[in-house]
């Protein structure tokens, strides 16, 4: 699934199922990554995250308050030997 | 204001006694301040006077250098002017001469490595942490280490008695490779340094650096997949509670020896989403509950610091502590060699605008030859190795202070009252924090 999308769904009851999950955010069930599943962020406040594919997002969706995502996913790397040397636009 | 020089000056009693005695390793006789100065210069009593012979090049080798016999001395002095460029070249007929100040060359990516794991267990104190009847060794606390994945057959040539809770690893979805059996290489290396101050501890295997999650490398090596792994060991931590899960642990420590190096990995500047500047980021809320749970998250600052940044930094050192590694509830380490001296590499605060200014919290020993995953001779480097030795101190301390009564908001709280400060240190300072962790000194402020 190419371009995903980390977003933010509510349920006060336990992890919300896919299915749930896809209803809140206005797309289909097959936009939701499985493999991902259903994160739990904070189950206190009822708070979970799911990926989406960001090419079945809803147009709007950024719009929404409160905001939903999407959410960055950035590359991270280990903080070990320091890389010396040139700049290497490989690096960027 | 004063301006600190060096001033060549005749012998004279007093100054011939100070060189003397400074030879001989006694206490001077006499005060320098007797001694005659050209006008406008002011001695430094403090500092003893060198013999130069005639002070003259043409002449070493020929004339006496003996404090008895030496005709000219080296003193230091002070001379009062507006601006650095009024010191005068000569005062009396005496030529004076810059005192500049001297700083040590930092350690840096080609460094070799300064000293050796039973170093840093001396300076860490560690045998009065695991002595007989404090025990504070890790034992029954759970360090998972979020990283490249461990080889525990590496480890277990080298710390035999090394634990791998293997049922309470993670084994990402489509990963063939079983927790432990990894390949050599920084988790490995992360894994050998929590064991520093927390032999007994239990070592968890998350590799969510590892090339063999979802995706691949390339796709593998993001924050979601750190959310993944992260969500796990809350749910097993504090919701799930299943037989033999984590939670049978007393405490639960996680090492981050991971980051970003650069904005440009994230979304532009003010978007909603973004990671590295955004407290409501789904993965600062998880790390935010996480910390109330009762986990002790310690994050590595960066290799971004000013006198030699990795270079995937691209020149970029300030505000370079970004994301969760500057969340307001996890302890940030910065990197000193066992010299005492911050390494060049170790990224300085303030953090980046929006999160957590003060980091790092502290700093721990990094550049010693330690686990030699890299390969022998090759030094544990990076804030990467300060991250879990410092994990390690926390797991020590974990041994006998509970989640409950102590947790980690006040843990990281008293770990950085009790850092032992760098001389001339008055509070937070960019590159060592509030000092160097001292997990003996911050286990008796405990009452352990």
């Amino acid at each position: 699934m190419p371009n995903k999308a980390l977003m933010t769904v509510q349920s006060e009851d336990g992890p919300p199922t896919l299915e749930v999950a896809a209803r809140q955010l206005g797309v289909g069930l097959d936009a939701v990554d499985a493999d991902f599943g259903v994160i739990a962020i904070d189950p206190k406040q009822g708070l979970y995250s799911v990926q989406v594919d960001a090419e079945q997002m809803p147009a709007d969706v950024a719009g929404q308050e409160p905001y939903r995502g999407p959410f960055s996913t950035p590359r991270i790397e280990p903080l070990g030997p320091p890389k010396i040397g040139a700049p290497d636009e490989s690096e960027k | 204001m004063p301006i600190s020089v060096l001033v060549v000056v005749p012998g004279q009693e007093a100054i011939r006694e100070s060189a003397a005695a400074f030879a001989e390793g006694r206490a001077a006789t006499r005060d320098l301040r007797d001694a005659s100065m050209p006008s406008l210069l002011s001695i430094d009593p403090d500092v003893p006077a060198v013999p130069l012979g005639t002070g003259r090049l043409e002449d070493l080798g020929i004339v006496s250098m003996a404090p008895d016999q030496s005709p000219a001395f080296a003193v230091r002095a002070t001379v009062n002017v507006d601006r650095v460029e009024d010191v005068p070249e000569v005062v009396d007929g005496r030529p004076v001469f810059a005192d500049p100040r001297i700083a040590p060359f930092a350690t840096c990516g080609s460094t070799p490595a300064l000293g050796n794991t039973a170093a840093v267990v001396s300076q860490l104190n560690v045998a009065r942490l695991t002595a007989s009847g404090r025990g504070l060794d890790g034992a029954n606390v759970a360090v998972a280490i979020m990283d490249t994945g461990i080889n525990l057959a590496f480890l277990r040539a080298k710390l035999p008695a090394v634990r791998l809770d293997v049922a309470n690893s993670w084994t990402p979805s489509n990963g063939a490779t079983l927790p432990g059996n990894y390949p050599i290489d920084h988790g490995t290396m992360c894994a050998f340094d929590t064991l520093i101050a927390a032999p007994n501890a239990t070592l968890l295997d998350f590799p969510i650096l590892a090339s063999s999650v979802p995706g691949g490398s390339t796709v593998g090596r993001t924050i979601s997949t750190a959310m993944l792994a992260f969500s796990q060991l809350f749910t097993n931590w504090a919701v799930a509670f299943a037989p033999g899960g984590v939670s049978k642990f007393a405490g639960l420590v996680i090492n981050n020896s991971w980051g970003i190096y650069h904005p440009s990995w994230d979304f532009p500047l003010g978007h909603r989403g973004r990671y590295i500047d955004n407290p409501r980021h789904p993965f600062n809320v998880l790390v935010a509950a996480m910390a109330v749970s009762g986990i002790d998250m310690v994050f590595a600052a960066g290799n971004c610091g000013p006198i030699c940044a990795d270079i995937r930094c691209q020149s970029r050192t300030a505000g370079a502590i970004m994301g969760a590694n500057a969340h307001p509830d996890v302890l940030t380490l910065g990197g000193c060699d066992i010299n005492d001296q911050i390494v060049g590499y170790s990224s300085q605060g303030p953090s980046i605008a929006n999160m957590f200014q003060q980091k790092p919290d502290v700093a721990a020993y990094t550049h010693f030859l330690g686990s030699e995953a890299f390969g022998a001779g090759h030094p544990d480097i990076g804030t990467s190795a300060a991250c879990p030795v410092a994990a390690g101190c926390v797991a020590a301390l974990r041994t006998k202070v509970s989640f409950v009564t102590t947790p980690p908001t006040n843990l990281f709280a008293q770990i950085r009252a009790m850092a032992r400060a760098v001389p001339g240190q008055v509070g937070w300072q960019a590159d060592f924090g509030h000092g160097i962790i001292d997990p003996d000194a911050t286990g008796m402020s405990l009452g352990v």
